[in-house]
C-alpha cells in the first residue's frame, strides 16, 4: 500500500474519523466499483444495488482489513463477489440456470434506457456472455475498465501471465462469434 | 553425453524466467494485431447526478439497522413436549404390535394379581363362606374367599367384553 492509502485506512479505522474518512473513499473509488459491479450486472438499477451493499460491507468490515494486499484490490474483490452472489441468488429465485439468467439479462438489454449501445455493441455483450464466468471478468476489467495486468492480478489472484493469455483467448473467441452471428 | 565430433555438453546452461512460454502466445498476438483489438465503447448509460447523490444514500443505508431475520428456536418447550407426547405414544402403539403376538384378549391376559389386589381393596369380603368358584379357574388368590356375584358385578361393570374373560365362546 502506498502512503496515502495507508492514512486513508487508518483514518477508516479509527471511529472518530471514519464517517469523514468513508465519504472521501467513496468519491474516489464509487465510479470504478460501480463499472465493476455493472459489467457483471448489466442492469443499472442492479448495479446500483450490489455498489450500495459492496460499500455498507466496506464500511462494515474495514477493520478486518489488514493491509495485506492493496485496499483498491480488497474493495474490487468485495464488489465483484456481491455481484457474482447476486446473480447467483436471482438464478436459483427464478429457479434457472446462471447462462439463462445471463441470457434473459442481454435480451432485456434492447429495452434498457440505460443500454445506449448498437447491434455491435449488443452482440458484443452476447459474446462476453458466452465466455467462462472469470474470461468475462478479466475480459472486462481489461477492455471495459482498461486496469493493468497487475491491478487485474492482485484482485483476481491469477497471475499476470495467465491473465494475458486469458484475455488473448477471450478476445479470439469474441471475435470468432461475432464474425459468426 | 558429448554430441558427435563436438567437445561440449548438450546441455546449454540457459534459462528461461519463470512463465514465459505461458503468455508467448498472448504477447506475439498483440504485436501482431496491434495491441488493443477495437470493439467499441462501453455502451452502458448512468442516471445523470447518480454519483453525486450515491454518497448520501450509502449513508442513509448505514444508519438504518439491518433487519434481523425471524429466529426460530430449535428447543421450543411446547414443541419438544409435543414431539415427546407423539413418540411416547408411537413407541407403546409399536412395542403393543412387536411384542403382543395375540390378536385376541383371553382370560391368561388379564393381570390376575392386580384385579384381585383391586378387589380386596374394594369388595366387600365380609362372606367369606363362599367357595364355590366354578366355572372361573382362578390359579393365584391372594384371598379365597371373594364372593362370586360380586366379583361377577365388577367384571361386568368394567370390563368390556366379560364374555372373554369367562371364557365363553
Amino acid at each position: 500500500m502506498n502512503a496515502s492509502e495507508e492514512k486513508l485506512v487508518s483514518r477508516l479505522q479509527d471511529p472518530e474519523s471514519r464517517n469523514v474518512a468513508f465519504r472521501e473513499l467513496l468519491e474516489l473509488y464509487q465510479e470504478r466499483l460501480y463499472w465493476q459491479c455493472r459489467n457483471i450486472v448489466k442492469n443499472h438499477e442492479d448495479a446500483d444495488d450490489v455498489l450500495q451493499n459492496t460499500f455498507i460491507k466496506i464500511f462494515r468490515n474495514i477493520d478486518k482489513f489488514k493491509g495485506e494486499s492493496q485496499l483498491f484490490s480488497w474493495m474490487y474483490r468485495i464488489a465483484t463477489n456481491e455481484a457474482i452472489t447476486f446473480l447467483n441468488n436471482r438464478a436459483k429465485k427464478q429457479q434457472v440456470s446462471s447462462e439463462e439468467l445471463q441470457q434473459q439479462i442481454i435480451d432485456n438489454l434492447q429495452n434498457d434506457v440505460f443500454f445506449e449501445g448498437d447491434e455491435i455493441q449488443l452482440k458484443l455483450q452476447k459474446a462476453i456472455a458466452t465466455l467462462p464466468e472469470k474470461q468475462q471478468q478479466v475480459f472486462n476489467m481489461k477492455y471495459f475498465q482498461e486496469l493493468k495486468y497487475k491491478e487485474i492480478s492482485d484482485i483476481l489472484g491469477t497471475s499476470e501471465g495467465a491473465l494475458k493469455a486469458s484475455y488473448h483467448h477471450a478476445t479470439k473467441k469474441i471475435e470468432d462469434f461475432l464474425k459468426q452471428t | 553425453m558429448k554430441k558427435k565430433g563436438l567437445p561440449y555438453k548438450n546441455k546449454s546452461g540457459f534459462k528461461v524466467s519463470d512463465g514465459y512460454f505461458e503468455d508467448f502466445e498472448a504477447r506475439m498476438m498483440s504485436r501482431v494485431t496491434g495491441d488493443k483489438q477495437h470493439f467499441g465503447d462501453n455502451p452502458f448509460k448512468v442516471p445523470n447526478d447518480y454519483f453525486e447523490q450515491l454518497s448520501d444514500r450509502v449513508f442513509e443505508k448505514l444508519e438504518t439497522p439491518p433487519k434481523e431475520g425471524k429466529i426460530i428456536s430449535l428447543f421450543n418447550r411446547k414443541t419438544w413436549s409435543y414431539v415427546a407426547s407423539v413418540a411416547a405414544v408411537a413407541a407403546i402403539l409399536f412395542s403393543a404390535v412387536l411384542f403382543n403376538n395375540n390378536t385376541e384378549l383371553g382370560f391368561e391376559d388379564l393381570n390376575i394379581t392386580a384385579v384381585e389386589n383391586y378387589l380386596l381393596e374394594t369388595l366387600d369380603t365380609d362372606n367369606p363362606n363362599e367357595t364355590n368358584y366354578a366355572p372361573y379357574e382362578i390359579t393365584a388368590s391372594a384371598n379365597p374367599n371373594i364372593d362370586k356375584e360380586a366379583l361377577l358385578e365388577y367384571l361386568n361393570e368394567n370390563i368390556e367384553e366379560p364374555a372373554l374373560l369367562l371364557n365363553e365362546d
